[in-house]
C-alpha cells in the first residue's frame, strides 16, 4: 500500500539522514552555520523587542491611557529647539480657566513640580520631587493613598501645608512606621502627612515613588515657580480622546490668544504619542531583524545546496545501487530532500536554543525582560526547514535523475 | 512449452558517443526459461554488459521487444522498471556494490525498504537470507569488516531477499581469488538446486562451465547457444 511504503521510507530516510550527519559532523556544523546564525538572530532580536515593549508599556502605564496633557512643550522631539525657547509658560490663571471651560473631560487637574529637601526627625532626603496638584489630581492621575487620604478642596484653597507621601519617600524617611499625622519639613516648611501612596513604579527612570505631593496653590505660595503649569484632562473613554483634544485646543488657543493661522504655542500630549514613537523605533529594529535574518538564511541555504551537491556526487555509486534494487526517482528525491531538511532543521533547533539562551542571559543580567514568544520559535523553525526544503530541491532532483548504469560505474 | 521468463526478439541497442552512434546489440533473439542456469559469455566489447543491463531492466532497448514473464517491458516507464528490478530481479555485481556505511543486515534489507516492508518483517526476511548464505554470525558487520567472499555473499543475500524471478550475476567472481570464487559458485549452485533461475555473465570459460547452458555473444550478435556437456559442479561449501 502506497501510504505504508511512504511511511517506511520516510522513517528510513530520517534515520539515514541522521546517520549521514553524524558521519561528517564537522561538515554538517559548517553547513548549518548560516541557518543557526539566522535563527539565533531572529529569536534574540524578537525577544529583545518583546522585552523593550514590555518595559515600555509598564513604564508608561502610569501615564493613564485616557489622559490628555496640556503642556508648554511636546513630549517628543520637535526638531528646532531654538524656535520654541521663547514660549511662555502656562500660568496658573490660564490653567484654571482651561479647567473651568472644558466640558467634555470627566475631570481636569493642574500640576507643577519643583524640587526640595525633605526632613523628618534626623532623616533627610535631598532633591525630592515635589509635585503640586489640584485636588482633582486624585481622580485624573489615580492618586489613591492606601492609608490616609488625599487633600480636599478646602485644604487646597486655603493653601494648607499638608502632604501625601510617595511610597519610596515614606519608606526612606519612616521605614515602614506609621507616618500619618506626623510633621515633616519640606524646604524648611512644616507639613503634616495626611496620606501615603502605594508603589507606582517609575516613568523612564524617574521614580514616582520618591515624590511628595502637596496642593498646587501651596507650592506656588511657598516656593513660587518658574515652571510651566501642566493641565491633565481625563477623557471618559478612549474614543472621546480626540474630542477632548479638539475642545482643549480651541479653548487654550483663545486663552493664550494665539492668532488664527499661527502655530499653537503649547502642546497636547498623550500616552499614545509615546506608544507611536516607540512603535516607529521598534519597526526600525524589526527592519534590521528582517535584513539580518534574510541574509543569513540565504547564506545558509546556499551552503546547504552546495553541500548537498557535493554529497550527491560523493554518493553517486550509492544512488546507482539503490536504483538497481528498485528505488524510483521519487525515492531518491525524498531521501536527499529529507536529508537537507533534517540538516537545516537541526540548525534551526540549535538557533532557537541559542536565541533563547541569549534572551535568558539578557533578562538575568539586565533589567530588560527579554523572552521569546512561542510564535517566534515556530517562525524560526519553519524558516529553517523551509530553507532546507527549497535549497535542497535542486541537488535532490539531480540525484533522482542519475542514470543507474552510469552511476554504478562511478568511482 | 511454458512461457519463457525472458523473451528477446530483435533487440538492438544504440549508444551515442559524442556525435557517433555505436550499435552495441544488433538484433538479438533470446529465450530463457524458469529454473535455468544460463551463462552469457563474450569478450570485452561484445555487448554482454549491454545485454545484461537490458535483461535486468536497467535500460530499455532501441528496437525490438522484450517480454518479461509475458509482460512487455520495452515501453515501460522508469517507475515500472524500478518496480520490476525491486520485485523480480536480484543483481549480483563484480564489485559487490554494497552500501559502505551500512551493516550487512541493512544492506540486505535495502530492497525491502523500497517495497514498503515494515521494520520487523524486513529484519526477519533479511536474517533469513543471510542465514541461507551462511552469514548469520556477521549480520552487524560493515562491508569493510568483511572479506571479499563474505561481501559477495551479502550481495547474494540481498539479491534473494525479495524472492526474485531471476538472479543476474555479472562477473561475480571477478574480484575474488580462485578459492573464494569457487565458494561463491557453490552458493549459486545451491540456489540453482533450490529452484532459482540464474543468469551468469562472464568472459571466463571456466566460470561459464558451471552453468547448464552457454550463450556466446560476439559483436552484438548471439554466436551460439548450447547446453553444457560436462558441467563443473562444485562441492557444496557453505562456511
Amino acid at each position: 500500500m502506497v501510504a505504508l511504503r511512504f511511511l517506511v521510507e520516510l522513517r528510513e530516510s530520517i534515520l539515514a539522514a541522521f546517520r549521514a550527519l553524524r558521519a561528517n559532523l564537522l561538515r554538517t556544523i559548517l553547513t548549518t552555520l548560516g541557518i543557526v546564525v539566522g535563527v539565533t538572530a531572529v529569536i534574540s532580536i524578537i525577544s529583545l523587542i518583546q522585552g523593550l515593549d514590555r518595559t515600555f508599556r509598564s513604564e508608561i502605564a502610569s501615564l493613564g491611557t485616557n489622559v490628555v496633557y496640556v503642556n508648554k512643550y511636546s513630549w517628543v522631539s520637535m526638531g528646532d529647539f531654538w524656535k520654541y525657547r521663547n514660549r511662555k509658560n502656562i500660568t496658573l490663571k490660564q490653567a484654571r480657566e482651561l479647567a473651568e471651560q472644558v466640558t467634555l473631560p470627566a475631570a481636569a487637574s493642574s500640576s507643577v513640580s519643583t524640587s526640595s529637601t525633605v526632613k523628618w526627625r534626623e532623616r533627610t532626603a535631598r532633591s525630592v520631587s515635589i509635585e503640586g496638584h489640584s485636588p482633582e489630581g486624585r481622580i485624573v492621575h489615580g492618586l489613591d493613598p492606601f492609608t490616609g487620604r488625599f487633600f480636599t478642596d478646602v485644604e487646597a484653597n486655603e493653601r494648607r501645608q499638608v502632604v501625601v507621601l510617595g511610597y519610596g519617600l515614606w519608606s526612606d524617611l519612616f521605614e515602614g512606621r506609621d507616618a500619618l499625622g506626623h510633621r515633616i519639613r519640606i524646604g524648611g516648611h512644616a507639613f503634616t502627612v495626611i496620606g501615603i501612596l502605594p508603589e507606582r513604579g517609575s516613568i523612564f527612570g524617574m521614580s514616582q515613588d520618591d515624590q511628595a505631593i502637596i496642593p498646587l496653590d501651596t507650592v506656588l505660595k511657598l516656593f513660587g515657580t518658574r515652571r510651566s503649569i501642566g493641565v491633565a484632562l481625563l477623557a471618559s473613554s478612549a474614543d472621546a480622546i480626540p474630542l477632548v483634544e479638539d475642545e482643549a485646543l480651541g479653548i487654550m488657543r483663545r486663552i493664550r490668544k494665539v492668532p488664527p493661522g499661527e502655530e499653537d504655542d503649547f502642546a497636547l500630549n498623550r500616552q499614545q504619542v509615546l506608544v507611536d514613537l516607540f512603535r516607529s523605533l521598534t519597526i526600525g529594529l524589526f527592519a534590521v531583524l528582517v535584513g539580518v535574518a534574510s541574509l543569513s538564511l540565504l547564506v545558509g541555504g546556499i551552503g546547504i545546496m552546495n553541500i548537498m551537491l557535493v554529497s550527491v556526487t560523493e554518493r553517486t555509486r550509492e544512488i546507482g545501487i539503490r536504483k538497481s534494487v528498485g528505488a524510483k526517482r521519487r525515492d531518491i528525491m525524498w531521501q536527499f530532500l529529507v536529508e537537507s531538511v533534517v540538516v537545516s532543521g537541526v540548525g534551526g533547533v540549535i538557533g532557537v536554543a541559542a536565541g533563547l539562551g541569549i534572551a535568558l542571559v539578557v533578562s538575568a543580567a539586565t533589567p530588560l525582560p527579554a523572552a521569546a514568544p512561542v510564535w517566534a520559535v515556530l517562525l524560526g523553525l519553519t524558516f529553517s526547514t523551509s530553507v532546507g526544503l527549497f535549497f535542497g530541491l535542486y541537488p535532490a532532483a539531480k540525484a533522482a535523475g542519475l542514470d543507474p548504469i552510469v552511476a554504478l560505474r562511478y568511482e | 512449452m511454458a512461457t519463457p521468463i525472458i523473451e528477446f526478439r530483435g533487440i538492438t541497442k544504440d549508444y551515442e558517443m559524442g556525435t557517433q552512434i555505436v550499435r552495441a546489440l544488433r538484433g538479438v533473439d533470446l529465450d530463457i526459461w524458469k529454473n535455468e542456469y544460463v551463462a552469457i559469455m563474450g569478450p570485452s566489447g561484445s555487448g554482454k554488459s549491454t545485454l545484461m543491463n537490458l535483461i535486468g531492466c536497467l535500460d530499455t532497448p532501441t528496437e525490438g521487444t522484450y517480454h518479461f514473464e509475458g509482460e512487455s517491458v520495452e515501453m515501460m516507464t522508469d517507475d515500472e522498471l524500478a518496480e520490476i528490478r525491486n520485485q523480480k530481479i536480484g543483481f549480483v555485481f563484480q564489485t559487490f556494490n554494497l552500501l559502505p556505511r551500512a551493516d550487512a543486515l541493512h544492506n540486505v534489507e535495502l530492497p525491502l525498504i523500497y517495497s514498503g516492508t515494515t521494520a520487523h518483517e524486513r529484519r526477519r526476511r533479511a536474517l533469513e537470507a543471510l542465514e541461507s548464505v551462511g552469514l548469520a554470525d556477521r549480520v552487524d558487520h560493515r562491508p569493510n569488516e568483511l572479506s571479499g567472499g563474505q561481501r559477495q555473499r551479502v550481495a547474494i543475500a540481498r539479491a534473494l531477499v525479495n524472492d526474485p524471478a531471476i538472479i543476474l550475476a555479472d562477473e561475480p567472481t571477478g574480484n575474488l581469488d580462485t578459492t573464494t570464487g569457487e565458494e561463491i559458485m557453490s552458493v549459486l549452485e545451491t540456489l540453482y538446486d533450490a529452484g532459482n533461475s540464474i543468469i551468469l555473465v562472464t568472459h571466463e570459460q571456466y566460470i561459464a562451465e558451471h552453468a547448464t547452458r552457454i550463450v556466446r555473444i560476439l559483436d552484438g550478435l548471439i554466436g551460439s547457444d548450447e547446453q553444457v556437456e560436462r558441467r563443473r559442479k562444485t562441492n557444496q561449501v557453505t562456511a
